[in-house]
């Protein structure tokens, strides 16, 4: 995976799920992204969900070591990011943009 | 006398106005960034490929209440859509037909207390090459969005 100098290592996973779940089921994803995690010898310090504007929900993960931008967006992928998502980062990512990972929020009415 | 009381003296001294009166420190809010992105498709007839424009739109504000940070926002809304039209109009010749979309991210409070009259704008253009998004950088600036006081007259 090719590093962009450019950008910061990052800390922060941002993962938009979209869907929306019995809290059951948030309860095995949080178990699930501490595997995936451990799995790369990385640990989760926090895990916040919090339910995004349209539907589903805005995960936050923060990670006890700071991880390069494309590797951050391959465990996003892996946590269940957006797909659609993942592939703009990546790109964005491929070209030095160092904000390349968003999170909106609903407008207000 | 304590570093407290010698800093407040002097701030004391710095406020105080030629006839003696004293002029109050006005604490207007903490400066935030506001960060919004501005996109839009565009299908290119000569390639068959469509494209999309972003900008990335940042400025610090100063906003003490939810209503300045509405505010806020909607004059970026209003700028920013004005600005991302006329810049591909006048740089790429791009006449965009779709509506604009806006989106903002939540504020942080900035780490240095500085207002900012001009909004640093990041452009990029995305396009699709075998079936993945591809994206361009294009050149970055700025777009003004508050006039700045003069200090002497009245203009």
């Amino acid at each position: 995976m090719a590093e962009n100098r450019l950008i910061p290592p990052t800390r922060l996973l941002k993962i938009d799920l979209d869907i929306t779940v019995d809290n059951s089921w948030l309860e095995h994803y949080r178990c699930l992204a501490g595997l995936i995690l451990a799995f790369f010898g990385l640990q989760a310090t926090v895990i916040r969900i919090v339910p995004s504007r349209n539907r589903g929900y805005h995960v936050s993960i923060y990670l006890d070591k700071f991880v390069p931008a494309g590797f951050a967006n391959m465990l996003q992928w892996l946590l269940l990011d957006d797909h659609g998502r993942v592939d703009f980062d990546r790109a964005r990512i491929n070209v030095g943009f160092p904000e390349w990972c968003k999170f909106f929020e609903a407008r207000a009415r | 006398m304590s570093k407290l009381q010698r800093k407040r003296e002097q701030e004391l001294i710095q406020v105080t106005t030629k006839n003696g009166r004293r002029k109050r420190p006005r604490h207007r809010g903490p400066v935030r960034i506001f960060r919004a992105t501005f996109s839009s498709f565009f299908y290119n007839e000569r390639i068959h490929q469509p494209l999309e424009f972003e900008n990335y739109v940042k400025i610090a504000r100063v906003a003490r209440s939810e209503a300045d940070i509405r505010r806020i926002r909607v004059r970026l809304e209003e700028k920013g859509r004005r600005h991302f039209r006329y810049w591909l109009r006048k740089h790429l010749n791009v006449h965009l037909d779709r509506r604009v979309q806006v989106n903002f991210e939540k504020e942080q409070r900035a780490e240095r207390q500085i207002e900012q009259a001009y909004a640093s704008v990041r452009r990029l253009m995305m396009r699709r090459i075998d079936r993945r998004w591809v994206a361009e950088n294009l050149p970055s600036g700025k777009m003004s969005f508050a006039k700045k006081r003069r200090k002497h007259g009245r203009k």
